[in-house]
């Protein structure tokens, strides 16, 4: 954990994760939630197998911008699963909401970490 | 947020930390078995895991019956601590410090988890001698009656209500019956005199004693003048023994000692029964006390200063002077953060040589703290069995007061404090496991590699949520409703504790800046980590209050 190896990883994981971050940020601008129902079968190392058969289900898609949502759905998806329909909505409407909060999470971290960088030697002031 | 080697290498060195320690059930287990959902027999090995978890299950079903919590505020309890929930409503409201207040007094003839609590707070102050489980009933109620009457107050619940606060019952103790009661006469046969620690004809400095005690009482001179007379003459002959005799044995007396005990417990001093009888166990955890003050303090307080041997097996002890320490001194509110800070900052200024020392002295009490966190708590001392203290604030408060030196006392004098700092670390440890774990969850959640699959009746559903908010849920086409149903109350609880575990990321990535300049190893890490936990918990509590 300590020493200069530990020095130059823990740098380059800094800088890692605020290019991911900066990446994820800017390709932000749609957000989409899939509810699908269909057959589902174990791999034989006991993985799951992409659902296969006749499939249902729900798509929607949020322009985080502008807030229009484009929703697709199969014909018989509200009729047989009502439950999931409900199950659906919420997620779509906590979508935004979670992206709101983890944008802040990122912003807060990035900023500790842009800190961090360009003030080396301040490191341990506020310990 | 595509995933990093380098977040990867993090995520492994978390684990592996998490792994490193190991079964830390000790705590859970001594307040299963005080609340009587566990036997008070040692395990039985084979069935061990089982037995736990099912005493944790019952306990955790009476704790939603109590409604000593608001249904909002368990769900909001759920989401914070997760797996972990029983484990820690059960220390809350096992705490004697900050505990938490009952809403009414048991029913006659009930037995529920509330019944449970408030016996097991008379039995801590030895005021009920039975078992937990015992259902609320006419011993119940005559030892609240007695309670009320030592602290003056009129209502029950009030009084069961003031034990969940120690500090608080001896700050009301003083200003119902003044310093003068904080002087305890104690009897010991002398045939017990080889167990003390220390020689009573030593403890003969009645100038010591007398100085120390005007100093405790602000110098009143009136009272202190007729106690010299009375308790300290030159001449064993001219002692009031018929006030020392009679002093000795009244009830008020034995009820002071009690609380006493309780503080010597959580301050890690003692682990005899809370009987009100100031015994060898009792005298030599007054001894190993004032050890540790001295250890943290220029002006050492001599056990003589204290403790007087007044002849015939009695002696007085001036109860005042630790009073003082426990109720008077004034520690801040936030004593656990500035306590780490001292630490970590204290310990970054150390030369290479002594940062090494450091380390591995830190490192071993830490070992000592996991392993004993490890062990299951039964063994006997002095045919009583031994109570272990895990609670963090008394712990803090004692090692606070050592202050600036504390960096230096452990560079040095390890052994003075080992204990108490060992004991200081299973708490803290305790967070920084949880951190950890929660870490791990954020780590995965934010690199995509937080899947949650349910599975009911050999039918499966599969969510999959991205950081960024990207939602792909799968469900068998023969998933019964009630599967679907347990499905989404996963990906419910799941989604609101990954919330807090990506704060808590958050502060991990703050800590690398300690990798970077390369001066603490994992002791202090999680120990920084431990302290950022606690303020993200309050801030967490905060956000589902509103």
């Amino acid at each position: 954990m300590a020493g200069t190896t530990g020095e130059s990883t823990s740098k380059k994981a800094i800088q890692d994760f605020l290019d991911n971050a900066k990446d994820g940020v800017k390709n932000l601008t749609t957000l989409e939630i899939k509810t699908i129902v269909g057959a589902i079968e174990f791999e034989k190392d006991g993985s799951l197998k992409p659902p296969s058969g006749d499939l249902e289900g729900i798509v929607s898609k949020v322009q985080l911008v502008s807030g229009d949502i484009t929703t697709r759905i199969t014909p018989n998806f509200g009729k047989n699963y009502a439950q999931l329909m409900e199950y659906h909505l919420v997620k779509e409407n906590q979508g935004q909401e979670i992206v709101r909060k983890n944008l802040q999470v990122v912003k807060e971290i990035g900023t500790t970490l842009v800190s961090l960088l360009n003030n080396d030697d301040k490191l341990n002031e506020d310990t | 947020m595509a995933s990093s080697e380098h977040l990867d290498l993090l995520l492994k060195e978390a684990e592996q930390q998490v792994a490193d320690f190991g079964d830390d059930s000790a705590e859970i287990i001594q307040h299963l078995r005080d609340l009587g959902y566990l036997s008070q027999l040692p395990f039985n090995v084979i069935n061990k895991e089982s037995t736990y978890q099912k005493a944790l299950e019952e306990f955790e079903y009476d704790l939603i019956q109590s409604k000593l919590f608001s249904d909002n505020a368990i769900n909001s309890l759920r989401a914070l601590y997760s797996e972990d929930l029983a484990e820690e409503m059960l220390r809350k409201l096992m705490d004697l410090d900050e505990g938490i207040a009952l809403r009414k007094l048991p029913e006659m003839g009930e037995l529920s988890l509330s019944s449970r609590i408030l016996h097991y707070r008379l039995l801590m102050y030895g005021l009920y001698n039975f078992d937990a489980t015992r259902a609320f009933g006419f011993v119940s109620v005559n030892a609240i009656q007695s309670l009320k009457h030592y602290l003056a107050l009129q209502n029950g619940l009030d009084a069961v209500n003031a034990l969940a606060n120690k500090e608080g019952v001896l700050k009301r103790i003083l200003s119902i019956y003044g310093k003068e009661r904080c002087l305890m006469f104690i009897h010991i046969a002398k045939s017990a005199f080889n167990t003390l620690e220390f020689d009573p004809k030593k403890l003969r400095s009645a100038r010591d004693f007398y100085n120390h005690l005007s100093t405790d009482f602000d110098f009143k001179p009136r009272y202190l003048a007729g106690f010299k007379r009375d308790i300290l003459p030159r001449k064993s002959k001219d002692v009031k023994w018929e006030y020392v005799k009679g002093r000795s044995t009244d009830e008020l007396t034995n009820f002071i000692i009690k609380v006493l005990q309780v503080h010597q417990w959580m301050d890690g001093f003692y682990d005899g029964k809370t009987d009100g009888e100031i015994g060898s166990v009792s005298l030599n955890s007054i001894a190993d006390l004032l050890k540790f003050y001295n250890a943290a303090s220029k002006n050492e307080l001599n056990l003589d200063s204290v403790l007087y041997y007044i002849g015939d097996g009695y002696f007085v002890f001036n109860a005042l002077s630790l009073i003082k320490r426990y109720v008077i001194e004034q520690v801040p509110e936030t004593m656990d953060e500035e306590l780490i800070k001292k630490l970590t900052i204290q310990s970054g200024r150390l030369k290479e040589s002594e940062k090494r020392t450091f380390e591995d002295n830190l490192s071993k009490v830490l070992s000592s703290a996991k392993i004993e966190l490890s062990q299951d708590q039964q063994k006997q001392k002095m045919g009583v069995g031994k109570r272990i203290y895990f609670g963090i604030r008394s712990f803090l408060k004692k090692l606070f007061r050592i202050g600036k030196r504390l960096v230096k006392t452990i560079l040095h004098h390890l052994k003075k404090i080992f204990n108490q700092l060992k004991d200081f670390f299973k708490r803290v440890l305790e967070y920084g496991k949880r951190a950890l774990k929660s870490f791990i969850q954020g780590i995965k959640y934010i690199i995509g590699r937080l899947p949650i699959v349910s599975e009911f009746d050999r039918k499966v559903a599969l969510s999959h949520s991205e950081f960024m908010g990207d939602t792909l849920s799968i469900f068998d086409n023969e998933l019964s409703i009630e599967g679907i149903h347990q499905h989404k109350r996963k990906v419910r609880e799941v989604q609101r504790s990954s919330q807090f575990s990506v704060a808590i990321v958050g502060e991990v990535l703050k800590l690398l800046k300690f990798m970077i300049k390369g001066f603490v190893g994992w002791p202090i890490l999680i120990l920084q980590l431990a302290k950022a936990t606690r303020v993200l918990y309050q801030k967490h509590q905060l956000i589902y209050q509103q």
